[in-house]
């Protein structure tokens, strides 16, 4: 049995059934399940910026638990990188890292 | 592939013959000899290849029919009593032809890459709905009958690479997972040529 044999009839099938009815077949297998994490990591891109091509970053996101736009503003200095998180303007959290090591890289997740 | 012999093609169908051995009490050999072999259901399939008649066959090891025996012995023991359920075992051959589109066979590329499609589909429903398993896995017989039950693949004979416990292996409680054995599952009891059926081996457990 080839997968090219019987590709079209399993697509047509998982392109027609439901999540949920997948959830109450094996259900019925025994088989039991729990809501799993909010925001699995598989959802996310991971970027990487060298910090020293960054002397202000913005970055639009959409993954706060709150389900609102966060942006976070990366700044950069010879001697620090601080790190806001800010929601609707409003500073929600602010990280200030001490810092004489430009080749150091800034790693940041966006939903993908 | 191991030890097929391709002795029937067109331009839709290709059968292939292969050699099976089944281990067992030594008293079932008479009723399979007249009425063929009975398909079971249970958990214990349930972790290999689903259901059907479970077979040892050419693989892993190359000598299938000393795993048929070596099954046969580790299977009479009964763990609840201490004592062996029987003393006399024997070894079955038989030869099943199997319609090449309706063998799923995952010692094999083609076998493994069509489980590995439908496992993936399956895990990717469930993220959908943000379900995860509360515990345990899940087992690849239950995705192979599932198939069946709900796409309707049709899917007569399935074989795989997998390790099993047999004597030693339970009573030193070992567990691994590099296969030691290559079983068959019939799913499709008219693949069994009832004609080839034949005692193999019979013997008393040492």
């Amino acid at each position: 049995m080839k997968l090219s044999d019987v590709k079209h009839k399993i697509d047509a099938y998982f392109n027609s059934v439901s999540g949920g009815e997948i959830v109450r077949q094996f259900e019925a297998l025994g088989y039991e399940f729990e809501e799993a994490d909010e925001h699995p990591f598989f959802d996310y891109e991971l970027n990487m910026i060298p910090v020293s091509s960054v002397s202000s970053l913005f970055i639009d996101t959409d993954f706060s638990s709150e389900n609102d736009d966060v942006l976070i503003q990366f700044r950069h200095s010879e001697q620090t990188m601080s790190i806001e998180i800010m929601n609707l303007d409003n500073l929600i959290e602010e990280d200030i890292f001490v810092t004489n090591n430009s080749n150091l890289n800034i790693a940041y997740a966006m939903a993908a | 592939m191991y030890h097929n012999s391709p002795f029937l093609s067109t331009m839709e169908q290709t059968i292939i013959e292969i050699e099976v051995f089944h281990g067992t009490n030594h008293t079932h050999f008479t009723s399979i000899k007249q009425e063929n072999f009975k398909s079971s259901k249970g958990t214990e399939h349930e972790q290999w290849l689903g259901d059907g008649v479970y077979f040892f066959t050419k693989g892993v090891p190359p000598n299938p029919e000393e795993t048929a025996e070596n099954w046969a012995i580790a299977e009479a023991w009964d763990n609840e009593n201490y004592r062996y359920s029987y003393r006399r075992y024997c070894v079955i051959r038989a030869l099943i032809n199997v319609d090449t589109s309706k063998f799923l066979d995952l010692s094999d590329w083609d076998g493994i890459e069509t489980f590995n499609y439908l496992r993936n589909l399956y895990i990717e429903k469930l993220r959908q709905e943000r379900k995860k398993l509360k515990h345990g896995d899940f087992k690849d017989g239950h995705i192979i009958n599932t198939a069946l039950e709900n796409i309707g693949l049709q899917i007569d004979v399935v074989r795989g690479n997998f390790y099993f416990k047999f004597r030693d292996d339970r009573i030193c409680n070992a567990q691994f997972k590099t296969p030691n054995c290559t079983i068959i599952a019939v799913r499709n009891l008219k693949c069994i040529d009832i004609d080839s059926i034949r005692l193999h081996k019979s013997n008393n457990i040492k």
